[in-house]
């Protein structure tokens, strides 16, 4: 085993939940409100219970042989080669998701927080906090985890609780009786982000501590997450309205915006972007070092540390070439991506559950 | 011009700090594949310094999946 180091199970927890708030609490309630309109908050339910059984169906897979990590675990259940192109397809995709969740904190800070500041010196300063993370290993991506959590969690409680004043439930009213077609399609774009990127859990799985309760911690912190962003989805529908929700890209930030206390308590939309820095810093740290594990396995190295440089600069000049610009990004991430998500978060997976299953039981026949 | 000599000579530098270790886990296999990638992602950034347009793989993703996207396309952009 290349990592010797072992999370607990609440550091499991934490990571989890903020895997699944980072990118998706900021970018989600946009692309959900433009089909769904205001049945936004319908389409986010119904996406969390396709995700726990997304989940559930990742548990099985990890059940297999829970001390091998993905990679392992492609190569020992399909075979040394067709296993190694199965780990390509798996890395493949987690570059290019890391390199856009560094575009889309890039492009949130250069559009939202410092426009002047050339875009590429943002995502060089945040990959360059990643790869000290992965450089100290998992054991202190966890840890830290732990220490951060309680800002991240506050602020986005504390946003819900100051806006509620603001929310007027006309906006989400009549519930279900138009775009209801709409309401059910938008599920396929909303899975992407999260449910769709949490296969990369299993190859963090081999390194917590206790095994049966990192399942719970699994589906515990989907469900907080999911709860979280489909509150926050809800509030944005019944403050902004979902016309303007859907005409934002970054709607939750322009809900901090509407926070107002008694004419004292203004312009505190920073707490929306706190939440996801720590949040979106932990989602690229926690890809970034899953697609150092997977290379290390896949080239037989030494140490995770070995190819972290070279890649971090190939994914800065990556999340650069991806997208030439917002509305391409908008176009391939409601349209194309769910389907190649799929491919890999499901499919792949399911794939590897197939053949698992037919292995053991070829092997109990033998035996018997 | 200027730009990419200056892009080399950072690369440079951070070549020597982050070789060391490397150097320390023993492995010729490390190092080899080290300065494979290495190499690789100087010469990513060097043709993104020099404005060079690289073609994004996104293209392809979208080529592969066009079949199933375009008629849920359809009918979602109906609902926009």
């Amino acid at each position: 085993m290349i990592e010797k180091g072992k999370i607990g199970v609440r550091q499991f927890t934490v990571l989890v939940l903020m895997y699944t708030l980072g990118t998706a609490v900021i970018i989600l309630p946009s692309l959900t409100a433009s089909y769904a309109h205001a049945n936004a908050w319908i389409t986010m339910v119904i996406a969390m219970l396709i995700g726990i059984g997304i989940v559930f169906m990742l548990n099985c897979v990890i059940s297999i042989d829970w001390k091998k990590n993905l990679f392992e675990l492609s190569e020992h259940i399909l075979g040394k080669w067709v296993g190694k192109a199965v780990s390509v397809l798996f890395l493949t995709y987690i570059l290019l998701l890391t390199a856009t969740n560094l575009r889309q904190i890039g492009e949130f800070i250069t559009t939202q927080v410092t426009v002047e500041t050339p875009i590429q010196f943002v995502m060089f300063i945040f990959m360059m906090t990643s790869l000290i993370g992965v450089r100290l290993g998992l054991e202190v991506i966890g840890r830290t985890s732990e220490i951060f959590f309680p800002y991240a969690f506050t602020s986005l409680i504390l946003l819900l609780i100051l806006v509620a004043p603001e929310a007027d439930f006309r906006n989400v009213q009549p519930v279900l009786q138009e775009d209801i077609g709409g309401t059910f399609l938008a599920v396929i774009p909303t899975l992407t982000t999260p449910y769709l990127e949490l296969f990369i859990f299993l190859a963090i799985f081999p390194y917590v501590h206790r095994f049966k309760p990192a399942k719970k911690a699994f589906y515990i912190g989907v469900i907080i997450g999911s709860v979280i962003l489909t509150l926050i989805t809800l509030m944005c529908l019944a403050v902004l309205g979902p016309d303007f929700t859907a005409r934002q890209i970054f709607p939750s930030y322009i809900l901090g915006k509407k926070i107002s206390l008694a004419n004292f308590l203004e312009r505190i939309e920073i707490l929306v972007a706190i939440a996801w820095f720590f949040t979106i810093f932990f989602k690229i740290t926690l890809n970034f070092y899953v697609l150092n594990l997977g290379m290390s396995h896949f080239f037989n190295l030494k140490s995770t540390k070995t190819l972290s440089t070279p890649l971090a600069f190939i994914i800065i000049i990556m999340g650069i070439i991806l997208f030439t610009d917002i509305i391409y990004y908008n176009e391939f991430v409601a349209y194309y991506a769910p389907y190649y998500s799929a491919t890999i978060g499901i499919l792949l997976p399911m794939l590897l559950l197939l053949v698992g299953f037919i292995r053991k039981k070829k092997k109990k026949s033998k035996v018997g | 011009m200027f730009k990419v000599i200056v892009v080399v000579l950072i690369a440079v530098v951070v070549f020597l700090l982050d070789f060391a270790t490397v150097k320390k886990s023993k492995s010729k296999k490390d190092k080899k594949v080290y300065i494979a990638f290495f190499i690789l992602a100087l010469s990513i950034v060097v043709l993104h310094v020099m404005e060079v347009n690289i073609p994004t793989p996104i293209e392809g993703i979208k080529q592969i999946y066009q079949p199933v996207a375009e008629p849920i396309r359809k009918s979602l952009e109906k609902y926009l």
